[in-house]
């Protein structure tokens, strides 16, 4: 009983927490705050922070059951200019995505969030905790290390960006349009 | 005008503009049931929004830019513009007012039943239907947490060793999938586990770390994919004392699938329900913008077939139009194309008819006014080129034409042709001529018989004229009054002529007739008498002689009264000279002066008298034959006068003398003053009335005019001789008549 009791506190503290902790959200943003990469039998592991910041909107829409996709992309490019990378013209050589789904879980109060591409999934019971795991990504194996040695000039870059296609239709429009849905990183140089 | 349909059927064409509007129809389908959020469409959506939105604006540009280019039109005031206008406008309306309808309801329903979908009632009970889903994992929570605080209570006391033995027993004894014993530092001391992967979460979880703080064991929920949900409990192992480390038994227990499914189900639903609740106004507002772009569909659709169909249906009228702009321009050659068979191409049909026949009248018009022009000109050669002057004038007596012979006969010295249209008064006034000739057809216009005829006397620059006048009434097709035509001409000459030729001749004749037994019976009396003489006594010879002498003074005398009566009727032609009258004048009454006490003779000379090229001795006779018989009306009395005067007149039109003899005698009684100077006329015993037609004769032979009046105060008569001053050619009767006739008679 006394256990019950403790866990039904927990929950409704959690559930406060939930709230009050993120009341004051900003302006949504993702920003990579950290970036490296370890090559471990031929292919390259990203270890990667992020600082998720979710608006608003994004919150209202993520209680109300709506997942939110973050996408990871990352290409590789080939200056066409000698030795200078213009990433806007240089050419594409090769890119890979990684999904993760932020998901609030009603019955258990819940925050999953979802790696895509393995289905493995991980509940937090505060957003806070979901985005911090979230915004932790190690030993991500991205990029096989014969196709960065095509070309000694070759690199890779990395982007995130909260995924506007995932969204069910009739917020995409939305999000199309309004600022606070646009929530992306500038591509940053990963490799070499 | 052309261009307009050109323009129209150019750069709108039919197929491509359908084919446009079909592709953006099922683009906007495509998106409107992408909006209900199916993921077969979901990729497209943005696609077909952004590619419809931009066909539209595309269409909308090309639309609008046909406009103004017909507002302007329209402002250029191009044939048919105004009226593509209105169609368009008409069709704008028709479309956009139901069109428009229908957005307005269509939005306000689809609302209405968006908003039905989330029923408060539904909410309440996916909330307790969620509620209860959690109360049932509680319970079946709070019976695991216990299980897993039995087992740790149980492995509170024993060793690391047999731990590592007896997991798997106490994980299978309490159902748990997996078991995990953790001492320090997440050291695994010993696990067991029914599937192949640990599923061991990443330590430290905050919200476990502060529930074990706090002296609690951990339980929860966990959703675990395809799995369902797991339940798991961390318990923390009792310790052995204070100093022996802490451990924690880490279990994972299965949820019964079928209460997985139902809660999943549940949590499913409340998610979906949830987010569609918060979808509700984005979702509203992607209708909102899908039946917005079908609205303008609508409308540009509108619009557009207002341009195709106005091209069409206008293009008759519009031709029409211009066509008929081109015939009252005067250009019939305009066909327009009968291109449909309804009432269009009927009116079409019928304009052209139209113009065909108006172009044969106009041409049939145009010939007989040329033939009547034709008349025209022709009657104005005439009537230009006759001798005779015709004067036409209306029923108010206003004039109508005046011909050129006209203006000479009447002596105008400016063509009488500038009179047209003004009264025939205003003629009267030209000059005296034409006054006096007014004067005298006066009444003969005004009078009622259709035709009428007047000789008319005047006295114009070349002296005594005489016109043959005749007027013919001219009745409309209604016989009322149409005017009059007035046609006069010159016979002065082919009167005197005439007149001359009838008397010569007789005179002739007759005066070698009578003089014939005239000598016979004077030479028989004068034998008689001598032959008688001797035998007779002297009673008898007196009267043989008194007899014989009566017999042949008589015929003395009648013998001298055929002579003049010839010398009067076949006198040959005036021999003129230049004279002065006033010497002529003033040498006979100087011969009469004297002549009988009681009358006395005054001659007043006007000495500016010109001179003038007349015949002198004849003029001497008639002025003989004027005193002698002035003397004579005088008669026997002591306060006789006759006065002669001489005086010249000069004005625009004429120039001419007169001689006047006054006398204060009997005058003229008003019977003879009408045949006064015809022959043998005469109030007196003797004398054989010649004197003043001889009087007559010499002074129109001279082209003058004698007229004679009584005094206006007192008694006695006056007698005018008038005589032209200019130096006037007589021409022989005979070469003036052949002029004329020839038509070379100038004046």
């Amino acid at each position: 009983m006394k256990t019950f009791i403790n866990i039904f506190v927990v929950f409704c503290l959690l559930g406060l927490c939930n709230q009050a902790v993120f009341a004051a959200t900003g302006k949504a943003r993702v920003t990579i705050t950290h970036l490296d990469s370890e090559l471990i039998d031929g292919v390259y592991y990203m270890n990667t922070d992020l600082e998720l910041v979710l608006s608003k909107e994004m919150l209202e829409a993520l209680q109300r059951g709506v997942p939110l996709v973050y996408l990871l992309t990352v290409r590789v490019l080939k200056p066409r200019f000698g030795g200078f990378s213009t990433q806007n013209i240089d050419k594409h050589v090769y890119s890979v995505e990684e999904r993760y789904e932020l998901r609030y879980h009603a019955l258990s109060r819940q925050y999953l969030v979802t790696d895509l591409r393995n289905t493995k999934q991980t509940s937090f019971y505060t957003l806070r905790s979901a985005l911090e795991y979230l915004g932790t990504i190690r030993d991500l194996p991205l990029l096989k290390k014969s196709i960065m040695d095509i070309d000694k000039r070759l690199y890779a870059q990395v982007k995130v960006k909260l995924d506007i296609e995932r969204l069910p239709v009739p917020l995409k429009v939305r999000a199309y349009v309004k600022k606070s849905w646009r929530v992306k990183t500038r591509w940053k140089n990963w490799l070499p | 005008m052309e261009e307009l349909v050109a323009m129209n059927m150019r750069f709108l064409t039919l197929i491509p503009m359908l084919i446009l509007f079909a592709m953006i129809l099922v683009s906007l389908y495509i998106m409107g049931t992408a909006a209900q959020n199916s993921d077969r469409f979901s990729e497209l959506y943005i696609v077909l929004l952004v590619s419809n939105t931009i066909l539209l604006l595309v269409l909308l540009f090309s639309i609008a830019s046909r406009l103004i280019t017909l507002v302007i039109n329209m402002r250029k005031r191009l044939t048919g513009a105004r009226l593509t206008w209105r169609l368009v406008l008409s069709f704008i309306f028709v479309a956009i007012i139901p069109v428009g309808l229908v957005y307005a309801f269509s939005i306000k329903f689809l609302g209405s039943s968006i908003d039905s979908w989330f029923d408060v009632k539904i909410e309440h009970s996916l909330e307790d239907a969620l509620e209860l889903s959690r109360l049932s994992f509680d319970y079946r929570m709070r019976e695991q947490l216990l299980l897993s605080e039995d087992v740790v209570h149980e492995l509170s006391d024993e060793n690391e060793v047999i731990i590592e033995l007896s997991l798997n027993d106490y994980r299978r004894g309490v159902g748990a999938i997996e078991m995990t014993l953790l001492g320090r530092n997440n050291r695994i001391i010993a696990s067991s586990s029914a599937e192949r992967m640990l599923s061991v979460p990443k330590f430290p979880r905050e919200d476990i770390l502060f529930s074990l703080a706090q002296g609690e064991n951990y339980v929860g929920l966990e959703p675990s994919g395809k799995d369902g949900f797991r339940i798991r409990t961390v318990a923390r192992v009792p310790s052995l004392g204070p100093l022996s480390e802490n451990r924690v038994l880490v279990s994972l227990f299965p949820v019964p699938y079928r209460m997985s499914e139902l809660a999943d189900r549940v949590q499913v639903a409340f998610g979906e329900y949830g987010s569609l609740d918060y979808l509700r106004s984005p979702l509203k507002q992607s209708f909102m913008v899908t039946l917005f772009l079908v609205l303008l569909l609508g409308t540009l659709f509108a619009i557009w077939a207002a341009f195709a169909i106005a091209g069409r249906l206008l293009s008759p009228i519009i031709k029409l139009a211009e066509a008929t702009q081109a015939v009252s321009k005067g250009d019939y050659s305009k066909k327009i194309p009968v291109e449909q068979h309804d009432e269009l191409g009927f009116l079409v049909q019928s304009f052209n008819e139209m113009t065909v026949r108006v172009d044969h009248a106009r041409q049939a018009a145009e010939l007989s006014q040329n033939v009547a022009e034709g008349q025209r000109s022709y009657l104005q050669a005439v009537l230009g080129n006759l001798s005779s002057g015709v004067v036409t004038i209306d029923a108010n007596r206003t004039l109508r034409t005046i011909n050129e012979a006209a203006t000479i006969l009447l002596e105008s010295t400016t063509p009488l042709q500038r009179m047209i249209g003004r009264p025939l008064r205003s003629l009267c006034m030209v000059n005296d001529v034409t006054r006096t000739f007014c004067e005298q057809i006066k009444q003969e216009i005004d009078q009622l018989d259709q035709v009428w005829e007047k000789e008319i006397k005047l006295f114009g620059a070349g002296g005594r004229k005489i016109l043959i006048c005749r007027g013919i009434k001219l009745l409309s097709n209604r016989d009322k009054d149409d005017g009059q035509i007035i046609m006069f001409e010159d016979i002065t000459s082919i009167l005197s002529t005439q007149r001359d030729a009838a008397w010569g001749e007789v005179a002739r004749r007759w005066a070698h007739e009578i003089k014939n037994p005239l000598t016979p019976i004077q030479l028989s009396a004068e034998r008689l008498e001598h032959k008688l003489q001797s035998e007779l006594n002297t009673e008898q010879r007196k009267i043989l002689k008194r007899s014989i002498h009566t017999i042949v003074q008589q015929v003395k005398a009648m013998k001298s009264m055929v002579n003049e009566f010839r010398d009067y009727a076949d006198s040959p032609q005036p021999v003129l000279e230049e004279s002065d009258l006033n010497e002529l004048i003033a040498s006979i009454s100087g011969m009469y002066m004297g002549y009988h006490d009681g009358v006395t003779i005054e001659f007043k000379p006007d000495s500016s008298l010109p001179l003038v090229m007349v015949d002198p001795g004849r003029i001497r006779q008639v002025v003989h034959n004027l005193i002698k018989n002035a003397f004579e009306a005088i008669g026997d009395t002591t306060s006789g006068e006759i006065n002669i005067e001489t005086r010249q007149f000069s004005n625009l039109t004429a120039s001419y003398i007169e001689i006047v003899v006054r006398d204060n005698g009997v005058g003229i009684s008003a019977k003879m003053l009408e045949d006064l100077f015809e022959p043998y006329v005469t109030n007196k015993q003797s004398g054989t009335g010649l004197g003043l037609a001889i009087v007559k004769k010499i002074i129109e032979e001279h082209g003058g005019m004698v007229m004679a009046r009584n005094n206006k105060d007192s008694k006695g008569a006056v007698i005018t001789l008038r005589l032209p001053a200019s130096s006037y050619q007589i021409k022989s009767d005979s070469e003036y008549s052949k002029q004329q006739l020839e038509g070379e008679a100038d004046i």
